[in-house]
């Protein structure tokens, strides 16, 4: 397959694939199961999760948590496809440094 | 593996070796590693040694393996790396070797000649063939512009065709030469050559677009065709002598187009023919030095094993006989067997008759320190080897390094999101050590971080136990074990059942809200700090006592080590005199605050919370003997006891202020009195006749069982007071001094982790949460770069900067604060004779 990056971008690349990999995936589960530790980070603003929390039984701050949860996993998905990119290209440099010997 | 506690027990031995069988011990020894030697003839030069002949022979060998290393990376043919390690070859192997390699540099010499010869003749034929080829175009142009009609215009071409005398006379009248120079000279030398000629010249030039090889150098390099027109011999001289200063080579040029296109036809066959032979000359010198690539590391160590045995004969001296050689080795009393066998194993390969002898010697010199290490400990003797190599034989910091390092690392770092990044990474580099090891990465940066790797693995591990105590994952919070906090009485309690049923508090009371019958958070911090306003002022209290809790462990612990070291080389005075008042010191002032902060933690509820000492303020008071009552008791008739919290506490604290005072005069008086006293007793028990001999014998001997230790002035024949009171009194202010200055100097445990969780609460804040911002598929993207941009920001300040200030700052403790209280840093390197060591400076020398 081609080669578009070099060994030090692809394991750059690798490095934070997998991190991304874990830590999204695990967000996502956070997100999903409605974490507190995570409500600050929601898009909205307290006294709107308050008066919403009051008024409406919280569906706003549920919507919110699963739409974020969803794109966690999205993203951890994205993640795994570069992943295997960065993956492929390094095998690659690695294969062709391996050949020269340098 | 032997004891890290202190250093191998040395020996300095004698060597005796048969002069046949000198060559084939040394070199045994040499593969064993184990024995230091010394230099026996310090005063004869290098040019006066015995073995001087063989070492220029190995120079010149190095030589030529250099020069034949040069010329294959110069082709880019890749050297054999097959990681064996060839034995020294025999003494006539030697001479072998010179042949094979003078052959091997005369064939390379003349192959490289030759082919500079032949490039050179092939760059003056390409040369001439671009010169054939551009200068058509140039006399193509002016056949154009002669026969076409001249009066168009005043254009540079048709001018000098003028002041020829008309367009006929023009080119029968003027001369012309053509010839090749460097691109970048060009302006240059046309500025000139308008000068030199008052502008009587026509230049035209053309680049040449590829580049040609030098033929010297082998770099490419841009050249240009020119051609110059002018009038007259006189001109044709000055243009020549210019054309001579800026090396340009130049070349006939037929006047006709016939005879240039046949010149062109016979330059082409030519090159034709010599690129031939050029390739052929480059196949023979290709297979030359791939033959010599296969061998060349293999010749590289060989060489060095020689020239590394006769520099080490030179050390030795020769018997009067001429038959053995005599030389002085350190080597460690453990493995004192496996040298002789070393030595019995080289007399049988060399076949001599007589045995090699070592023989044990009793010296006054202080042998040096070595440490057996393995690749796990190596890295933490190498952290204290950096600040001192210790004396010999006394308490190595290194084993207790092991654990206090990366744990006050960790204490600063403390971060489960960032230790497990760093342990991930420091376990690939263990995990795939020997792969990383046999690619030998360039670039000091990541050697330091292989060569910690053991360390970094350690640091990130503890950094996970830290930050599962701080409940801290990149500044959010784990709720593991359920929080110990009821946030029934506030507004933050949305829903109960459905049914919004909230407080109206806005904070948590610790008296009511806190559910006393769990007992507290099982492990760490309870995670209902995290989203408290008030976090960081509960932490900082936490830190801080933590960290002086942890520094007066530290530093006791240093104290008591240097109680090993005075047992251990027969100091009971200072045991008594040093070691008694340091740890009372200690004691009477921070150990009792360590006590207060325990006493504080668990006797103080809550609710008394408004009435609880202030440990600092107390402890002020208690150096000032300033006592004053307790306030009044609450309204609910309990006792408030800001000031006094049990009942002998004014006498007991000033007891202790007062011994702490009094161990400043112990230390400082009573160790030279004695000393005093003792040399008297010593002066009158001896006859004066003999008093200057026997006090020689007796400073020598002391010096020799106390390894010379800094602190033994007195016991010899002269007694100098005034030295020993000095001393003293420098190493009593350093201490008392030290202990308050060095208990401040732990607080940077708490400075450095609080700056690490905010800074990581920071970038969160700033970077983390705004990918959460969109509520919809469009966060996708965002969340996408934004954490690509937090994962790397991360790794870039909180991993690497930060681990790199919070490890100096682990260095510092351990250094300073610690070391300081027992270790003497002023022993030298065991350094011994080891070609593992010596051909590569990067291989792991494991056993």
């Amino acid at each position: 397959m081609l080669k578009i990056c070099g060994p030090k971008l692809a394991i750059t690349g690798i490095i934070i694939s997998v991190w991304g990999l874990f830590q999204l995936v695990l967000m996502g589960v956070f997100f999903f199961v409605e974490s507190p530790a995570l409500i600050e980070d929601l898009p909205m603003e307290e006294h709107d999760y308050i008066q919403d929390a009051y008024q409406n039984h919280g569906i706003k701050i549920q919507a919110a948590y699963r739409q974020q949860a969803l794109n966690c996993w999205v993203c951890a998905g994205l993640y795994a496809l570069l992943l295997i990119f960065s993956g492929q290209q390094a095998f690659q440099s690695l294969r062709q440094s391996s050949y020269t010997g340098m | 593996m032997g004891s890290l506690f202190r250093s191998q027990e040395m020996t300095l031995c004698q060597l005796f070796l048969q002069s046949e069988a000198a060559y084939a011990c040394v070199s045994e020894l040499g593969e064993l590693g184990l024995v230091q030697f010394r230099d026996l003839n310090p005063d004869v030069n290098a040019f006066q040694r015995k073995f001087v002949n063989e070492i220029r022979r190995c120079d010149e060998m190095e030589r030529i393996l250099r020069f034949l290393d040069a010329e294959v990376r110069k082709d880019g043919i890749p050297i054999l790396e097959t990681g064996e390690n060839p034995e020294a070859p025999q003494p006539r192997e030697m001479i072998d070797l010179e042949a094979t390699f003078e052959k091997l540099e005369n064939e390379m010499k003349e192959i490289n000649n030759n082919s500079e010869a032949l490039k050179r003749n092939y760059l003056e034929l390409s040369e001439l063939k671009h010169i054939l080829r551009k200068t058509q175009n140039f006399f193509d142009e002016r056949e154009s512009e002669v026969s076409s009609d001249h009066s168009g215009g005043p254009t540079d071409k048709t001018l000098f065709m003028n002041d020829g005398g008309g367009p006929s006379g023009a080119s029968s009248n003027l001369g012309f030469v053509a010839g090749v120079i460097l691109r970048e000279r060009i302006p240059a030398f046309e500025r000139m050559l308008w000068r030199v000629c008052r502008g009587n010249v026509f230049l035209r030039h053309t680049e040449i677009e590829a580049p040609l090889e030098d033929p010297h150098t082998g770099n490419e390099v841009y050249k240009s065709v020119f051609i110059i027109f002018f009038q007259g011999d006189q001109l044709k001289n000055r243009v020549k002598k210019i054309c001579e200063a800026f090396r340009a080579t130049l070349y006939p040029c037929p006047e006709t187009p016939g005879e240039r296109r046949e010149m062109a036809f016979g330059v082409m066959t030519r090159i034709e023919d010599l690129t031939t032979v050029l390739g052929q000359t480059q196949d023979h010198r290709h297979r030359v030095l791939v033959a010599a690539a296969k061998n060349i590391n293999m010749w590289f160590i060989k060489v060095h094993k020689i020239k590394a045995i006769y520099h080490t004969l030179n050390l030795f001296n020769l018997d009067v006989t001429q038959k053995c050689l005599i030389g002085e080795c350190w080597c460690p009393v453990m493995d004192l067997d496996r040298i002789r066998l070393a030595l019995r194993r080289g007399t049988e390969l060399s076949g001599a008759t007589v045995p090699s002898i070592l023989n044990r010697m009793d010296t006054p010199e202080v042998p040096p320190t070595y440490h057996k290490t393995n690749k796990f400990t190596s890295a933490y003797q190498g952290i204290v080897d950096a600040y001192g190599i210790s004396n010999y034989r006394e308490v190595n910091p290194a084993p207790f390094t092991v654990i206090t390092f990366p744990f006050l690392f960790a204490v600063m770092f403390g971060d489960l999101g960032h230790g497990l990044v760093m342990a991930v990474m420091a376990f690939f580099l263990v995990w795939k050590e020997k792969w990383i090891a046999s690619r030998r990465i360039e670039g000091e940066i990541f050697g330091t971080i292989f060569g910690g790797r053991y360390i970094i693995f350690m640091m990130g591990l503890f950094s996970v136990y830290t930050g599962i105590i701080y409940n801290d994952i990149f500044s959010k919070s784990f709720n593991i074990f359920g929080p110990r906090w009821m946030t029934n009485r506030t507004i933050y309690q949305f829903q109960d059942h459905g049914e919004p049923a909230h407080g109206t508090l806005f904070t948590l009371d610790p008296v009511l809200d806190f559910k006393y019958g769990q007992g507290p958070y099982p492990f760490g911090l309870d995670p209902t700090w995290a989203l408290a306003s008030n976090k960081i002022s509960f932490i900082n209290s936490f830190k801080m006592k933590m960290s002086v809790i942890l520094g007066v462990l530290q530093m006791m612990f240093g104290i008591i080590l240097s109680c090993y070291n005075h047992l251990f080389f027969g100091k009971l005075i200072n045991v008594f005199c040093e070691f008694i008042p340091q740890v009372l010191f200690l004691l009477c002032m921070f150990g009792y605050l360590v006590v207060l902060i325990f006493y504080k933690w668990v006797n103080f509820h809550a609710s008394m919370a408004g009435c609880a000492p202030s440990l600092l303020i107390g402890l002020i008071n208690m150096f000032l003997f300033k006592y004053s009552d307790n306030p009044k008791n609450n309204a609910d008739g309990t006792p408030c006891l800001q000031n006094i919290f049990y009942d002998t506490q004014k006498s007991f604290q000033s007891f202790l202020v007062l011994l702490a005072l009094f161990c400043v005069p112990w230390m400082l008086c009573v160790k030279p009195f004695i000393l005093h006293r003792r040399w008297k007793a010593s002066q009158a028990a001896l006859p004066l006749h003999n008093v200057d001999e026997n006090g020689h014998a007796e400073g020598g001997k002391v010096q020799a069982s106390h390894g010379g230790g800094h602190d033994d002035h007195g016991d010899g024949a002269t007694f100098d007071f005034g030295n020993i009171i000095i001393y003293q009194a420098i190493h009593t202010i350093e201490f008392c001094l030290g202990i308050i200055s060095n208990t401040a100097s732990y607080l940077r445990l708490w400075a450095l982790s609080l700056a690490h969780s905010q800074l990581s609460e920071v970038l969160w804040n700033m970077v983390m949460k705004f990918s959460f911002n969109i509520n919809g598929w469009g966060g996708i993207p965002l969340l996408f770069f934004l954490f690509a941009a937090w994962s790397f920001l991360t790794l870039a300040i909180l991993v690497m900067m930060e681990g790199m200030s919070a490890f100096l700052h682990a260095l510092r403790l351990h250094w300073v604060e610690f070391q300081n209280k027992f270790y003497g840093g002023q022993g030298y390197q065991f350094q011994p004779f080891s070609f593992a060591t010596m051909t590569d400076g990067n291989k792991p020398v494991d056993e």
